[in-house]
């Protein structure tokens, strides 16, 4: 054909038009739009809607507003108006979303497809799950919950099942925190936590008290800290085993040996005392009453400079320091308590806030109100002791017919043998029940998927209360989009399955919490009439300045000084010369939420460390050692051995070897499982004598060197943590 | 052209037209193109015809036969930007029960058991850079009708206007159509409290 020049414009203008018509055309996809199943409750397209809630991962009083735009939860922020973290958050907090939309969620209910524990799984609805567990629970003999510290309504609801079952209720924590509570009740005679009054104190004296970090209510402490360091600067003085971040921030930082923090406690004491420092009218009847001056000049300064590590100036310095600047405030906590004799050093350390009279009053140690009857405090653990009979009981055949685990994980935190997972193959009938897999429910007959707290109701009584009762509300902000359930929905469905309608006195979890913020609020029965009070709760994300309870602190302690105990450590120097020390990383903490590549992904404070565990050694040892940083080493515990690489940290003392907590996960998901080791795996299971806490940090350990070295995961230096290096640390898809 | 015969000598003047004269009208009609877009985009473009529905839903038998309000299912439109699209769930409250044996109905109560969402077709669309909010033109007693027609006759719902940049400004130029300011002087064509004609209240 001859292209004529006519034939040409009329094809170059034909094409041209082509291209105006294509180009006008919307494509088909966004002619679409989809109308919800379900509308989420006051919901409108396209606008933000934000739900007061509690923060997910934190059980112990911070409460959180979350943006949710088409019903579906985007962001968290602090409550503003909540006095425990008054508008502030925290970096686990913030991976609530995450953790809501995480894949390796458990989905649905499961039973194992092949020999327990052996990690497949076959998915069953919900009907044939409960028909199971209704069938197995009524015609068992005897039952037993295992359960993390639950709080509030959670808890009644727990502690009625248990009854209405005649079972027996263990209350698991990983990181225990028995001997501080101990300590409280022996120096104030309290059974809550007071209120530390950090932020209006003139220096703060902390043992071991990681309270930026990981030690009671952080995001609290955090705004205190910002206070105290306000106006006339306060002081901070952090003595401890490990530098934590509070020690990081502290205006001087104190390595003591470990177990001897209570006689450098009473050794402070013993100067006050002995300079005159206080008027004895302050302080006589309290040393009166742990053995008088005579005991206390047992810990004179130049008698325990030699076991601390102190020396004598220093003693008298923070003695005298301790008094000039009052108010002056001590705290415990962390590894000072994880010991032997970790009791008595925190009853030491607590004492001295009673030496200068600093109790109840503003930057003392202020007693807090009990929990409302009907929304207990977090239950207090089950000590080391007891589960470590208790595992021995399993193992030897005291099974009970069915044991609901819930949010626990025995299974990875109890160490020594035999071990809780062999001494569970004896059971009958396991039901594990959690929002993500993990080493006890991987092992269980019958897998049940629990909500997220963003998909529940609940609520908590704030503990560490800032002085006066805070209840927070925990409601639902979105529609879970797996098959998972509230555990206190499952336990009264079941209930009232097995023993009748009305065996509980609700139906439902947002019936009990509802129920109990009528009483709280002196409305029970109202019923309607309640409705708008109960709106505004939930608004406000729960309720505080409630008549204040508080119970005045005993007059006297009831603790005995001079029956103080010496610590005891697993391994003899000579071959162990090591104290390993194990610690919380702000991230991941005790590893409940290293589901979190967010959190995995956070470095630790002090060493920008990512998704692994390691050990932290002086350089001085480390260059004994011929390792540096990047070489694995063998850590040699009387009870076991791993191997992990080291970080040269100038902070640590010669006579440490510092490993996180949290890791080393055989079950769970892709960014739980197979990701550094487990310390609480081979530490000597050694308990505190007088109240059988996990004396943690009191093993002994050898450091030898294997050869090996790896490119460390840390934000500095070395590796690259943002998974562009050669061997990708992180792919997040979904399944 | 004097140009291009000093880079191509060896080109008749005739070749040379053959490339100049495609290449100008391939240019023109470029930058046509542009402007046709420029103006649809602007004006939100023309009617469409109505589109083929999942569900061939009647709007003349709910609005119109049993007077269910536009509101009732249409919930967003008193208070956000979008009047938003009734739940599965929703429907279900009355069809449930209502109109079982209907095949249209069947449609509906297979996507309830199936936990599905329905995916209708738009309808109305406005262009991107439009911001649009329904209530509050619902705020200042616009009428369903006036954009979307009266849709108690409409057996198929199809756009009845095109929506463009020429019609919102009709009616936001309408001082009639307004609330009236008793203070607004007489001779002052945009009153005080009449709809805004700043580019930035509809433009983002």
């Amino acid at each position: 054909m001859q292209l004529g020049r006519r034939k040409f414009l009329a094809g170059a203008a034909g094409a041209a038009g082509s291209v105006v018509v294509v180009g006008c055309a919307a494509p088909e996809r966004e002619s679409r739009v989809q109308s919800f199943v379900l509308a989420p409750e006051q919901s409108l397209p396209g606008d933000s809607v934000w739900f007061a809630t509690a923060d997910a991962h934190s059980r112990f009083g911070n409460s959180v507003v979350v943006r949710t735009v088409d019903g579906r939860a985007k962001k968290v922020e602090g409550n503003p108006g909540f006095p425990i973290n008054q508008g502030k958050t925290d970096v686990r907090a913030q991976a609530g979303v995450q953790s809501l939309y995480h894949p390796d969620r458990i989905k649905e209910p499961m039973i194992p497809a092949g020999t327990r524990g052996d990690g497949r799984y076959e998915v069953i609805g919900w009907e044939r799950a409960l028909d199971m567990l209704v069938s197995k629970l009524g015609a068992a003999n005897s039952f037993q919950l295992i359960t993390s510290r639950l709080t509030g309504t959670e808890a009644g609801v727990a502690a009625a099942f248990t009854e209405l079952f005649g079972g027996r209720h263990l209350v698991h924590e990983t990181v225990e925190n028995t001997n501080f509570q101990a300590a409280v009740q022996k120096i104030f005679g309290a059974s809550n936590t007071p209120h530390f009054d950090i932020g209006n104190a003139g220096v703060v004296l902390s043992f071991g008290a990681d309270f930026l970090g990981t030690w009671g209510s952080p995001v609290m402490y955090s705004e205190a800290y910002r206070q105290l360091r306000g106006g006339e600067r306060g002081r901070l003085t952090q003595i401890e085993p490990r530098m934590s971040l509070t020690g990081a921030s502290a205006d001087r930082w104190i390595y003591v040996k470990p177990g001897q923090e209570g006689a450098l406690a009473l050794s402070i004491a013993q100067v006050i005392v002995a300079e005159a420092l206080v008027d004895n009218k302050i302080w006589r009847e309290a040393v009166d009453a742990i053995g008088g001056v005579d005991v206390l000049n047992l810990y004179a300064p130049d008698v325990v400079t030699g076991r601390t590590g102190v020396p004598v100036s220093l003693i008298q310095t923070i003695a005298r320091e301790f008094v000039e600047r009052q108010p002056g405030l001590a705290l415990a906590g962390g590894p000072s308590l994880a010991q032997t004799n970790g009791m008595d050093n925190g009853a030491a350390a607590l004492f001295l806030n009673l030496v200068v009279g600093n109790v109840g009053r503003p930057g003392g140690v202020i007693p807090n109100p009990p929990a409302p009857g009907n929304i207990p405090f977090p239950l207090p653990a089950t000590s080391f002791a007891d589960w470590r009979s208790y595992t021995t009981g399993l193992a030897a055949g005291s099974a009970p017919d069915v044991m609901f685990v819930y949010d626990a994980d025995p299974a990875f935190g109890i160490s020594g043998t035999p071990t809780f997972t062999d001494a569970l193959a004896g059971s009958p009938f396991v039901v594990g029940m959690s929002t993500f897999m993990n080493e006890t429910v991987g092992i269980a007959d019958l897998i049940l998927p629990a909500t997220h707290p963003f998909e529940s109701w609940g609520d908590f009584a704030a503990d560490p209360g800032p002085g006066v009762q805070v209840v927070g509300y925990q409601q639902p902000v979105t529609v879970t989009w797996t098959d998972a359930r509230s555990f206190g929905d499952v336990l009264l469905t079941v209930a009232a399955e097995i023993k009748g309608e009305g065996a509980l006195p609700w139906s439902s979890m947002h019936e009990a919490v509802r129920a109990n913020a009528e009483e709280l609020l002196g409305m029970a029965g109202t019923g309607p009439e309640f409705e708008p009070t109960w709106v505004e709760l939930l608004r406000r994300g729960g309720a505080w300045k409630l008549q204040n309870t508080s119970k005045p602190f005993a007059s006297v302690p009831d603790w005995d000084a001079g029956a103080m105990a010496e610590p005891e450590f697993a391994g003899d120097p000579e071959s162990f010369e090591f104290h390993l020390i194990p610690f919380e990383s702000v991230a991941i903490g005790t590893g409940d939420e290293s589901e979190n590549p967010w959190l995995q992904s956070v470095g630790d404070p002090l060493t920008t460390m990512t998704w692994i565990t390691w050990a932290e050694l002086n350089p001085k040892t480390a260059a004994a050692l011929g390792v540096g940083t990047g070489d694995v080493v063998a850590i040699d515990v009387r009870y076991g051995t791993m191997e992990v690489p080291v970080f040269v940290s100038p902070v640590t003392p010669p006579d440490v070897v510092a490993v996180p907590v949290g890791r080393g996960r055989n079950f769970g998901g892709r960014w739980r499982r197979d990701r550094g080791e487990n310390v609480f795996s081979v530490i000597d299971p050694a308990v505190d004598v007088k109240t059988g806490a996990l004396a943690w940090a009191s093993s002994r350990a050898r450091v030898r060197k294997i050869g090996r070295t790896i490119t460390m995961p840390m934000l500095e230096r070395v590796a690259n943590p943002r998974n562009d290096g050669p061997e990708p640390i992180l792919e997040v898809k979904s399944e | 052209m004097n140009l291009l015969r000093a880079f191509m000598p060896r080109l008749t003047g005739r070749q040379l037209a053959f490339i100049v004269i495609p290449l100008t009208v391939m240019g023109l009609a470029t930058a046509s193109a542009v402007a046709v877009l420029i103006f649809l985009g602007a004006s939100g473009g023309t009617i469409r015809p109505a589109p083929t529905q999942p569900i061939a839903y009647d709007h003349s038998i709910h609005a119109g036969d049993n007077s269910i309000a536009c509101e009732f299912c249409h919930r967003g439109v008193n208070t956000g930007a979008q009047a938003t699209l009734p739940s599965v769930e929703q429907c279900m409250y009355c069809h449930s029960v209502i109109g079982q044996e209907l095949p249209e109905v069947q449609l509906l109560v297979q996507k309830w058991e199936d936990q599905e969402p329905i995916e209708w077709s738009r309808v109305y669309r406005l262009p991107d850079h439009v911001r649009f909010v329904h209530s509050a033109h619902i705020d200042a007693n616009v009428s369903c009708a006036t954009c979307h027609g009266d849709v108690t006759q409409a057996k198929v719902i199809k756009q009845v206007n095109a929506l463009n940049m020429g019609e919102c400004m009709g009616c936001h130029r309408d001082t009639d159509n307004q609330p009236k300011s008793s203070a607004a002087p007489a001779d002052n064509v945009i009153l005080k409290d009449s709809a805004p004609l700043d580019c930035s209240t509809c433009h983002k």
